[in-house]
Formats: structure tokens, sequence, C-alpha cells
């Protein structure tokens, strides 16, 4: 029998210079990476020089955080705070966003994957989603509030909500982007409605979900801030708020970092369980980078 | 050596009655994909369906794959009419099914766990399988890691896995370089010759058909226009497709497909001049 899959081995100069070829390619990563966070905080700086009170610099932000992160005076002072600073409101903050995403992703992309198979769940949810995708927040909060009171849960539901909607889109046309031939195929290999839905389907659809889960978990920092300012008594967004009103300008800044490296961190940490789940392709590996 | 794969289903014979597919158009008009088409193939042979692009190849196995429900007439295997897809009747496709999530032994053992088989006996069939391609050194690889040819290998493992009995090859190896393709010629061939499967193989390539085909089905604007045997000696090497018998096939095939021979074209001009 032929094979056209005989190779000779590789030369030992070959294989250490494909190694420094990779090794030089994570440099320039973490090179460009660290270059950007430095002209980030330069920026930061210049701008802050010139806007003053209204916009902290970097340094008054790092004090502001060692202060008050952990424990913080004047929030104990204003009842804000049972001695944890602005971890409490993060820790908040965190929990609803990470019980909302799971709870609305899993939703959504059981939704979007099962009206794949069965055309009426799609036909029904299809204009739903368009509907209520349309609605912004803004609109939607006011009436998880009348409904659900200023209760996390009311936060939770609400990132949920629109978690499930988006996830319901990514994963719907993560579905209609699977190549029909990869079905026929399964088919004529004797695949059955389960088989086909658990080996094909599942998947096949993960590299294109897990986009769309990176955007919506990132969206959904911004949700629930928004709704947790709009009414709750805990949380990030709550606490922003609240120094907005007394024009403490360290304390939003402060908020505001903190939650973006918060995001930063799950988004990494996302990204390291997508690597794996999608090792076997392309675009799997380029959700890494 | 070849050995026998799976839980091998009976011999079936292949016959298509006075099967039409008719399309409509978006413009109204309708498509004749297949006119008419009636014939019988015994268990076993090796039938290259021959013809143009467009002309009716494709659909003629997507209906025996039970992918595309005849307008009118029947496909059937052994007096069953084919009414939707299933693993006795496999098919390896044009463009590259090969699941690129799975390894290679995942793919080969993908028919298997649809049919509910316990882990042991699906790997002791991937292994062989495996064995019978020559991708025994690459069964965790994933498809991407692989050549094009290898990954037909992987398609061709999978329909061996599955145990069909009848083949549907749809332009498998029309992507390939001529050499891999010969390669996989010889694969091909070496697994027929021991496992006796039915195979319908659609290329519109004429030296492809005579290299495998022991029976030639020439189709042309949905018509079976010609149904003729390859009493070619094998194996058919260079010096086989270039006897006169061959030759002869060559020109019928032309003819018939209503391809100009170019050389009564240099006649004609010549006698003109």
């Amino acid at each position: 029998m032929t094979t056209e899959t005989g190779r000779r081995a590789a030369p030992p100069e070959a294989i250490a210079a494909a190694k420094r070829a990779r090794r030089q390619a994570v440099i320039s990563r973490l090179v460009l990476s660290t270059v950007g966070v430095i002209v980030a905080l330069i920026a930061w700086q210049l701008l802050a020089d010139q806007q003053g009170f209204a916009l902290p610099s970097p340094l008054d932000t790092s004090r502001d955080i060692s202060k008050n992160l952990f424990s913080s005076t004047y929030l104990e002072q204003k009842g804000l705070s049972d001695g944890g600073g602005y971890t409490v409101h993060l820790w908040a903050t965190t929990r609803n966003v990470l019980l909302g995403v799971s709870l609305g992703s899993a939703l959504g992309v059981s939704i979007g994957l099962l009206s794949l198979r069965i055309p009426l769940l799609s036909e029904v949810v299809n204009p739903l989603a368009a509907a209520f995708g349309a609605a912004p927040i803004f609109v939607a909060a006011p009436f998880f509030l009348i409904w659900f009171g200023i209760q996390p849960f009311a936060q939770i539901l609400m990132v949920a909500f629109y978690t499930a909607l988006f996830m319901y889109i990514f994963s719907r046309r993560a579905g209609d982007n699977l190549g029909a031939g990869y079905i026929e195929s399964a088919l004529t290999l004797g695949g059955k409605p389960g088989s086909i839905f658990r080996y094909i389907y599942l998947p096949g659809t993960v590299p294109e979900i897990a986009g769309g889960f990176r955007i919506t978990l990132a969206g959904a920092w911004g949700l629930a801030a928004i709704a947790e300012l709009l009414g709750s008594q805990e949380g990030a967004g709550f606490l922003i708020k609240f120094f907005a009103t007394a024009f403490v300008v360290n304390g939003m800044m402060s908020l505001v970092v903190l939650l973006g490296l918060i995001a930063i961190f799950f988004d990494r940490l996302v990204v390291f369980a997508f690597t794996y789940f999608t090792r076997w392709s392309e675009s799997g590996r380029q959700l890494a980078l | 050596m070849v050995q026998e794969n799976v839980e091998s289903r009976s011999a079936n014979d292949v016959t298509f009655d006075s099967l039409w597919c008719v399309f409509e158009h978006r413009s109204g008009r309708l498509v004749h994909a297949l006119e008419d088409v009636s014939f019988t193939v015994p268990a076993g042979q090796f039938v290259a369906v021959v013809g143009r692009s467009g002309h009716g190849k494709s659909t003629m196995l997507r209906v025996l794959a039970g992918l595309q429900p005849p307008t009118m007439g029947t496909a059937a295997i052994d007096g069953v009419p084919v009414l939707a897809p299933s693993a006795e009747r496999s098919m390896v496709f044009q463009q590259d099914t090969v699941f690129p999530w799975m390894d290679v032994r995942d793919n080969i053992e993908f028919p298997l766990k649809a049919l509910g088989m316990p882990k042991n006996e699906r790997l002791a069939i991937s292994d062989r399988t495996l064995e019978q391609v020559g991708l025994t050194d690459f069964a965790d690889s994933w498809p991407r890691e692989l050549s094009g040819g290898m990954r037909k290998r992987v398609a061709l493992a999978s329909v061996m896995a599955a145990g069909s009995n009848v083949w549907l090859m749809d332009e498998p190896f029309g992507s390939l370089d001529y050499f891999t393709r010969r390669n996989l010629h010889e694969l091909l061939l070496e697994i027929w010759r021991e496992t006796h499967k039915t195979i319908f193989f659609v290329t519109h390539d004429i030296e492809e058909a005579l290299i495998l085909a022991d029976r030639l089905m020439l189709v042309r604007d949905g018509k079976l226009v010609h149904d003729m045997p390859v009493d070619l000696p094998r194996p058919r090497d260079e010096d086989v497709r270039a006897s006169p018998e061959a030759v002869s096939i060559t020109k019928a095939i032309l003819d018939e497909l209503g391809i100009e021979d170019d050389s009564s074209e240099i006649d004609t001009s010549e006698a003109d001049s």
C-alpha cells in the first residue's frame, strides 16, 4: 500500500529555529501588550493633568484602591460597607454577572441549538428575540424593578435575560453556519438526531459560540452595573451612583478600573477554557491571541 | 490484507426504476436533474458515473443516499425503497466533510458511536480500519494536521467502519493532486477487491473512471445516455489505458457526452483546406 504519510524527521537546527520563532512571537506579544498598557497609563496621566479634579490620575486611583479595597472607613460611616470596603460591592456585581451569564447562556444556547432541530421553536423565538433584543436596558429595567423589586434576583434576572437573547442569536447563527455537508455526512454514516446533536452540532458550533460568549460576557459587566445603578442596594453600579451624587470622583474611577480588571480576569479564564475546547480549530488557536 | 469490517450488512442490488428528479428554479423554470433513469446494479459492482458538471451525476448519488427524494419513480436497495439516509449507503463527499472537531480515531468511530457500540468493540474496529487506510500513526491527529489525501483516507475509513454495503463517492478525489489521487485509487481498489462493496463513483475524469470501474454510466442532461461494461484487464496501468479497447471506450464516452474529438476537428479542417 502506498501512503503519503511518510515524513523525514526535521534536522535539530530546523526544530530549534521553529521553537525560536514561536518564542519570539510570544515575547513580541507580551512586549506589545506591556507597551499598550504603558501608553494608556501615560495618556490617562496627561488627561488627568489637564482635567484636574474631574479625572483622577492613575496614582490617585491606585492610592484610593489600596486605601478602600478591603476596608473603607468612609463607606462604613455611610453604612454602605459591612467592613469589606469596595470588595463587598465588587463581589455583588461579580455574583450578579456570573449567575446571570451562566443562567442566560444555558438558556440561550439550548434554545438556539434546539431550534435548529425544531423549526417551530425558531418560528416562535425569532420574533421574540428580535423584539426584546431591540429594547434597551433602560426600558426593560423599570419593569424588572416593578416585578422583582431591588433584590439581587432582579439584577441577575436582567443580566440573564439579555445574555439569553444574545446567546440565542449567536448559537443559532453558529448552527446555521455549520456546513450542511457535515450534517449530510453524519446522516449517511448512520447519525440519528440525538447523535448528530451531541457529536456534530454541539462541538461544531463551539468556536462561533465562544466568540459570542466573550462579547456577551464583556457586555454583561456593563449591564449589571447599569441594572444596579437603576435600582439596587449593593454592587459596583450602585456605589458609582452613590459616589457620583457625593462627588467622590476618586472612588468612581477606582470602581471603574477594578470592574475592568475583574472583567479582564474572567475574559482570560473564558479564553483559557474555550482554547481547550476548540484546540482542534484554527479559530480556537486564534481565540487565545 | 484488508479484512471485512464490522457487522457487514447483506449484499444488495441497487435499482433505479423510471426515476425523475425535477426542481423548480427561482425563475419558475423547471430543471430536470434526472429524467426517467432506470438501471440495476448487482451487489459488488464498481460503477463509475461519468458526465459533465451539472448534468445530474451528484443528484443520482444524493437520491441513492436518501438525501434527495425523487419526484417520481423509485430508488431501491434489494427491492426496499430508499426513503431516508442510512449507514447502509454511506457517502464520501467532494468537499471535505471529515469532522474537524474529532481526531482521526473519533471520526472513524462516529458511525459506531451512533450505533451505540461499546467502547472496546469500537476500538478494535477503528484500530483495524486505521491500519487498512495507513493512518495508524495519525489516530490522535486533528484533521487540520493532515494533508488533503490523508483526510480523504479518514473519510473512506469512516465509510468502512459504518459497515455500508453501498458506497457512494461523489468526486471524492477531485481536489487532490495527480499522485495522491493515484495512491488513493490503489487503496480504494485494494479495499474493494477484498470487501466486494457496491461502489458508485461519480467523476468527470474519464481516466479515473477507466482505472477504477467495471461499469460506466454516462449521464447527460439528467438522462442515462449510455450504460457500458469496462472489460479492460486489471491492474489498469498506462499500457492498458493506452490500448485500442481503452481508446475506443474513451471515444465512445466523448461521443455520448457531446464532446467533439479534437483529432476529428483537425482532420476536418485539414480536409477543408
